[in-house]
């Protein structure tokens, strides 16, 4: 039987552990000519499993991280916290590493942990270049990525393997997008298209991509500010489900 | 959430229906943990009637899929609606489940009769 002190308590820990997540999203956004880049994450009621980080070290291209561990919860945070930190790891200290290393790397550190704990967390890692203006990245069951090219219409990329903690062994690869001046990519998580209506209906991929195509001519903030709102307005204003996380670049050539 | 199930020896039959999100996994991650203890470890899971999946609903039948395999079974999956085969293509579940159509085809892949229980008409 739960008393009004041990909800109190647990209400008051939840809280606390939402602000550690929030603590360890990245402080500032990464800098590059000719490349707008904008993130930011609304958190549902319940504490959930999304996470984004840029890796930004000094002779190494930016690497960009989206994830989103299964579940909702405590231990949907914790994992949160660890997945993250082993990306990031992988990231800053193996020598070089392409996108598919990070994930394949992550993925067999963490296998076991995710199995013993009937998890898995999706990751999306790309890294910018500049010569040519591109993303390399590797998806491991993320979504939603979409991609705009300038004035054209807007596509899903989907993943080509799938999430970190499903099999010992991750057959991920990389993948290259080059840009364009006027591209778009958009890197949300799946609180976006499954946000629903008064209806149970879902604002989904086509409300996603259609709000892309839209406002890809804004200025990347401007982008994520619309997508928020464009979900939030078929929700109804209803408090969300699931954490909503948007990463968005958009490169304007130099 | 609604579950039913049957045996079909030697295949253990789940059947679900309405949504299978964080809050209505507990019971099917119950039935699935026992199916899925002991030799063999046949399993088919009828998603039919599921409108929705969320991430735990899938955790659970990805974990139930490697206890499955590590008894040498297998977890099948079969009649996914529109939005929940979205749901396995957009995460790459597709490529680590077998997926069938109709509940006899996850049964028969396993290599068992249809209906063993029918007698055959010697005569």
């Amino acid at each position: 039987m739960v008393d009004n002190y041990d909800l109190a308590k647990l209400q008051v820990e939840i809280e606390l552990a939402r602000r550690v997540q929030q603590s360890l999203l990245p402080k500032e956004l990464p800098q590059r000519a000719g490349l707008e880049v904008w993130a930011a994450t609304r958190s549902a009621f319940d504490i959930g499993g999304d996470f984004y980080d840029f890796v930004d070290t000094p002779d190494r291209p930016l690497t960009i991280v989206v994830g989103d561990v299964s579940g909702k919860g405590m231990a949907a945070a914790l994992f949160m916290a660890v997945t993250r930190r082993v990306l990031r790891t992988q990231a800053n200290f193996r020598a070089a590493p392409s996108p598919q290393t990070i994930v394949r790397y992550t993925n067999a550190e963490l296998y076991a942990d995710f199995t013993n704990s009937i998890m898995f967390s999706t990751a999306f890692v790309g890294q910018y270049h500049d010569a040519p203006h591109s993303l390399v990245y590797a998806n491991a069951g993320h979504s939603p990525v979409i991609y705009c090219p300038r004035g054209g219409k807007a596509q899903v990329l989907q993943a080509n393997a799938t999430a970190l903690g499903v099999i010992p062994k991750s057959n991920v690869a990389d993948q290259e997008l080059v840009f364009q001046p006027g591209d778009v990519l958009v890197i949300g998580t799946d609180g976006l298209n499954e946000a629903r209506n008064g209806e149970d209906r879902m604002f989904g991929y086509y409300g996603l991509k259609t709000t892309v195509e839209a406002t890809a001519h804004l200025p990347a903030h401007a982008i994520v500010a619309a997508l928020f709102e464009a979900v939030e307005r078929h929700s109804s204003g209803d408090t969300a489900q699931d954490d909503q996380t948007l990463v968005v670049l958009k490169y304007n050539g130099k | 959430m609604e579950l039913t199930f049957k045996n079909q020896p030697p295949v253990k039959i789940l059947n679900l229906s309405g949504s299978f999100t964080n809050t209505t996994v507990a019971p099917a991650r119950q039935w699935l943990e026992e199916a899925t203890t002991d030799q063999p470890a046949y399993v088919v899971v009828d998603l039919s009637a599921v409108r929705f999946m969320d991430s735990t609903g899938l955790s659970t039948l990805v974990h139930a899929l490697k206890r499955a395999r590590a008894l040498r079974g297998d977890l099948r999956l079969c009649g996914l609606q529109q939005p929940v085969r979205m749901i396995f293509e957009m995460t790459r579940l597709d490529q680590i489940f077998e997926i069938f159509n109709q509940v006899d085809d996850a049964i028969q892949a396993f290599g068992v009769s249809e209906q063993p229980w029918v007698d055959k008409d010697e005569g």
